[in-house]
Parts: C-alpha cells; structure tokens; sequence
C-alpha cells in the first residue's frame, strides 16, 4: 500500500515532540479550567445524528462523519462540543437550574475543504456555563479563554466582542422584511460585503437607516467602545438599546477582570453556528488565517432537549494554540531520556537497579536491552538525543556525555 | 506599522489592478521597474504586492499569506475559500454562461431535462448552478480551450467564460444560459480584516471613491 494511502484525508498520527506537545495543552488547559471552578466532562465520540442536528443545524452537519450502526441507526462523530454538553446537561443533570460549568479536552471531526489543510479530526479545549442568563456568565467566559492563553504564554492576541441578539434587534426596527433580514445575516455568515451593501440598497430604506446599518455591520472593527456607544444607543430602538446595555456591562466587567486591552467592540460578527443568541466573541492571533477560537451565548440549545437553560461557552482550537505557541508562546521541549544505562555483559540486573535508582530521583532513563558494541549504544543515544550514557562497570560507573561528535 | 500583503492576479486583471491601486494612492513604480518579479516591496508605504497566479489569490488570501487580494468573481467562485469579499472594482467585467452547438440550440431545453454532459473550466461552480437548477450533469474538468470539446464529441454543454462572445461563435457556440457575472473583487482574509482594519479600511474606502467616481460620477452611498 502506498504510504500517501494509508490514513483518510485530514487525520493524522502524533509522534513523540508532538504527541509531548499535546500532552502540554491537555495539562496546562486543564490546570486552569480547575482553577476556575470547572469539572472535566467526556463523551462518546459519536452520537445520533438527529441528536446533533438538533444543535448545531444543517450547515456544520452537512460536513460531518456520518454512518449507521447495525440497527440502520444514523450516527454522526461530533463536529463541536456544544451539543453533546447541551445534551447531556439538559438530560442528565440532577435538578435545579445550576450553574453547572463544564470543561472539555476533545477531539472533533469536521470534513474540510479539499486543499484547505485543516485536519478533518483536530482537537479543541472548551469551557461552557449552564444555567446563568447573565453578562456575568459572558465575562467570565471570556475571561477564562483569555486565562487560557496567558497560561500558554500567548500574549499577542485580540478579542472581538459582537452581540448577535442587538444585530437582529436592529434589523427588525427598520423596515426590511424578513428574508432581507436573513439575506443581511447571511451576507455576514459569508463575510461577502459586496452582496450586503447591494442588499442594502435593494431595500426599503432611508439613505441614513441605510449608512447606519452599514457603519454597525462592517466599521467596529478596532473600534473603541466608549466611543462608539453613545452613538449607537441615542440611534437603535428599546430592546437594542437594552442588548447593547449588556454590552457595555460585559465591557465594564472584562475592565475589572484586567483584560480591557485584549479586547474590542466589533458587532459585525456572526460566526458560523446558528445556535448562537447573544454575546459572542472570536479570538485573532497575528500570522494565523482563521481565528484561534471563539465562543457566545447559546440560551435555546438546551430546550431543544427538553429543558431551556441558558447557556454560553467557548472553544480554542489545538492547532491554532500550538501556532500561536510557536511564534510567541513556551513550549516544551522535545521528550529526550536524560540516561541510557549499558549493563555489563554478565550483570544485567545492576544496571535494572540503577535505572530504578534515577527514575524514582525523576529521571528518565533507558536501558540498552542489545548485546552491542558501545559505538552503538552511543549512536542510538545520539539519534534519540539521550544526554549521558552511563556504562556499568562492577561499582564503578562511567558517564559518557553524548555531544554531536559522538 | 504591519506591512499589508496585497496578491495580484497575473494575466488580464493586473493592469487594472495596478492602475486602481496607483489611484487610490499606493506608490506602485512602474511596470517596467519590476519587470517580471514576483514580490514588490513598497518600503514606505510598508506594502507588499505578491503578483501570483489569478486561482492562487483565494488561497493566499484564505491562510493569510496575503491580507488582500484582487480577483475576478469566476475565481472566487470556483476556489471557495474562507475571505471578507470587501468591494466590487467593476473591473474585467465577463459572464459565466452555458453554451451548446447552434444545431442543439432548440432541442437544448428538453434536453436539459434529462442529464448534460458539460465540459468546463469551472467545475465547482457548474455542479452548484446545475444542482440549484435540478438539472442531472455530468461535468468534465479541462484546464482549456473548452470550446473545442463539442467539436471532439467530448460533450454537447461548455460552461466558459464570456466576455465579448467572439470565441463562441467562432466555434458555432450559442449560449442558452447565464449562471453569472464576474469583475474584479477586493478580498481579505478574516483575520486581517479584524486585526488591520485600520489600515484596510482606508485603503478600501480610497478605491472606492476612485471606483464609484469612475462608474457614477461621484455618487455615493454606503460607507461613505
């Protein structure tokens, strides 16, 4: 078989750096997830498929895994978290109405566009708040996705804050109809500022309704919010301004968390996920074409499973992380043995307790299990990036440091 | 101050690029300065212009190699993509259309309702307006010279570009349908859209008054 053909498209293996480096975001994601307060929740990877469109709608399931199991059922492998959180916690949860908050380390599936070069089975940490209907709720999830990328030693990075409640809310206080509505929203989906501005002026509106609307959809960009704001709320209707209000506490919020400088107003952002009902956020890294993660608030996901509670949450991507980890964050280094032990011929369990000796000291040690020269002991340790070799003699012990000359 | 990485397509859509960039204020030298090079850098302007193949803009601009790019809307089309679709240059203007031998110009509606053979440049987009359509076609990707593939039996349908319809009737074409029309669109990636808006934005709005100046004579809504 042809080596190119072993895998499906947008899967791949994690080998020892990589696989360590994995390991680093599990452990240090999940070190701060705790902190905050929140319990580690794992699914299966597969669920049934209606159980999933009841989510996140056709669009994101339409590129997502299906099969069917023996009994004809349709399953689908998740392509986000949210849902099956959705599910489980209007499901499964003992009574009350919270807050419950949850975190998860999980990989998800998503067939990508050819040529695209995303992994189709590529891994997300996220935390999700159940239950809070509040700005408070928001705020600390953002913050937490922000504490996420400090911990990583991210420091170069902008939030962007919109508010998907306010942007309906605005629509619908003009005279466009419905489906010019949906057409703007859509228009934003897909980022095609070309159809919005003809859109627009298909429509029945006034030539300053019209500059406005444009201005709010495509202008906040870097926008400062207490500039902005006073503009917006003298101009939009009751409820609007009342979407907007939120806004401006989540701002005041994010002050106190100490963050004020990661983030900015940009209400011309929708994401890409129908579930979405209030606030949302996405974060940009410089050097990377799509945002390294995101998130908002998702208050009738849960009714659709039979128990409405309001809910926001966020995910980070791995790939993006480790992008982003590259250029300006720590990362650990290669996995490397600190000793190879070379047992003598005829002593082999000295060099068993020597090996248990450094490991328990935290060391990580190998034992040469071959009969081979010591030229190829030092080889092996050299490819392997072993730092010292410890050859065994009766009691003495020789340390051979391993240099590139070796 | 970030440099901006501007992808320009070779081919028919670079001059007017280049002409509508120098307008709105980018100090581009001229042609014959940087001849056939690939990258120019604009140090003071901290610019960069990549000149690249016209089908390889969606996918710069899609991963951020470039933060804008100039490209027709076939192309874009076609590529798919994730990038901010920020302007129409109302440049290059052409159309997409469907087109089948004059002989097969009349039975061509019945037909259409069957299953077509379409021989075309555009293979994405065709097998999206044929869906859309609800009409059974079978595409053929070539790289070129679609309007032979009639002659050669290779199928009866071409989906092309038109833009003065001269190679159609060269070659006994007729069109029988209009899947779209093209110009040139300024495009940016998502990411740079956000973080570089403040540059970006300037530079639309500087294309914009040359552009809707040009087309309207000063008429402007939207973003003024």
């Amino acid at each position: 078989m042809a080596r190119g053909e072993l895998l499906p498209d947008g899967v791949r293996d994690y080998l020892g750096e990589d696989a360590e480096r994995h390991r680093y975001l599990e452990k240090e994601l999940s070190a701060v997830f705790k902190k905050w307060g929140y319990d580690e929740i794992i699914t299966p990877c597969f669920e049934f498929y209606e159980h999933l469109q009841a989510g996140v709608g056709r669009r994101i399931l339409e590129n997502a895994y299906k099969f069917c199991d023996n009994h004809g059922r349709i399953l689908a492998l998740r392509p986000e978290m949210t849902t099956p959180i959705a599910r489980v916690a209007a499901t499964s949860l003992a009574g009350g109405y919270g807050p419950w908050r949850f975190f998860y380390l999980a990989n998800v599936f998503q067939v990508q566009k050819e040529g695209s070069g995303r992994l189709h089975e590529f891994y997300q940490a996220g935390g999700e708040i159940l239950g809070i209907p509040t700005v408070r709720a928001d705020a600390e999830i953002i913050a937490l996705a922000i504490a996420c990328l400090d911990q990583l030693g991210i420091t170069q990075y902008k939030v962007g804050i919109g508010q998907v409640a306010f942007l309906r809310s605005i629509l619908a206080g003009t005279n466009l109809t419905r489906e010019e509505s949906e057409e703007i929203m859509h228009c934003l989906q897909e980022r095609n500022l070309v159809l919005l501005e003809k859109t627009l002026r298909a429509a029945n509106l006034s030539g300053e309704e019209r500059n406005f609307l444009w201005e709010v959809l495509t202008k906040n960009g870097n926008g400062s919010f207490e500039a902005v704001l006073p503009n917006l709320l003298a101009r939009v209707g009751e409820q609007a301004r009342e979407e907007l209000l939120q806004v401006e506490e989540l701002f005041r919020t994010l002050a106190a968390y100490g963050v004020k400088d990661k983030i900015y107003l940009d209400l011309g952002i929708v994401r890409n996920l129908d579930y979405y009902t209030g606030v949302i956020f996405e974060i940009y890294g410089p050097g990377l074409g799509h945002p390294v993660g995101g998130g908002g608030r998702y208050d009738r996901l849960l009714a659709n499973f039979g128990r409405p509670l309001p809910a926001t949450g966020f995910a980070l991507g791995f790939p993006e992380l480790l992008d982003l980890c590259k250029t300006q964050g720590t990362l650990p280094p290669a996995p490397a043995t600190d000793y190879l032990v070379i047992p003598e011929p005829d002593n082999y369990i000295a060099a068993l307790l020597k090996a248990k000796e450094l490991r328990r000291e935290g060391y990580r040690v190998e034992v040469e299990l071959r009969p081979v020269a010591l030229a190829q002991s030092l080889e092996y340790a050299h490819q392997k990036g072993i730092r010292e070799v410890l050859l065994l003699a009766g009691e003495k012990i020789e340390i051979i440091p391993v240099t590139k000359t070796d | 101050m970030d440099a901006i990485n501007i992808a320009l397509p070779k081919g028919r859509l670079l001059e007017p690029s280049l002409t509508i960039l120098r307008s709105a204020g980018v100090p581009i030298p001229p042609s014959r300065e940087w001849g056939r090079a690939a990258v120019i850098t604009l140090e003071k302007a901290s610019i960069r212009l990549l000149i690249i193949r016209d089908d390889d803009v969606p996918t710069y601009v899609t991963h951020g190699a470039a933060d804008l790019g100039i490209v027709g809307k076939d192309v874009l089309m076609e590529a798919g993509g994730e990038f901010f679709e920020l302007f129409d240059l109302k440049e290059g203007f052409c159309r997409l259309v469907v087109a089948v031998p004059a002989h097969l110009r009349q039975s061509y509606t019945a037909r259409r309702t069957n299953h077509l053979r379409v021989v075309t440049k555009y293979p994405r987009t065709s097998a999206d307006y044929f869906r859309r359509a609800e009409v059974l076609a079978e595409i053929i990707t070539v790289q070129g010279a679609t309007e032979l593939a009639p002659r050669v039996g290779l199928a009866d349908v071409v989906v092309d570009l038109v833009a003065t319809g001269r190679t159609l009737q060269e070659n006994n074409l007729v069109e029988v349908e209009e899947i779209a029309t093209s110009t040139a669109r300024l495009v940016a990636n998502p990411v740079s859209y956000r973080l570089k808006s403040d540059r970006i934005w300037p530079l639309v709005e500087k294309i914009r008054a040359q552009v809707d100046g040009a087309n309207t004579g000063g008429e402007k809504e939207c973003g003024s």
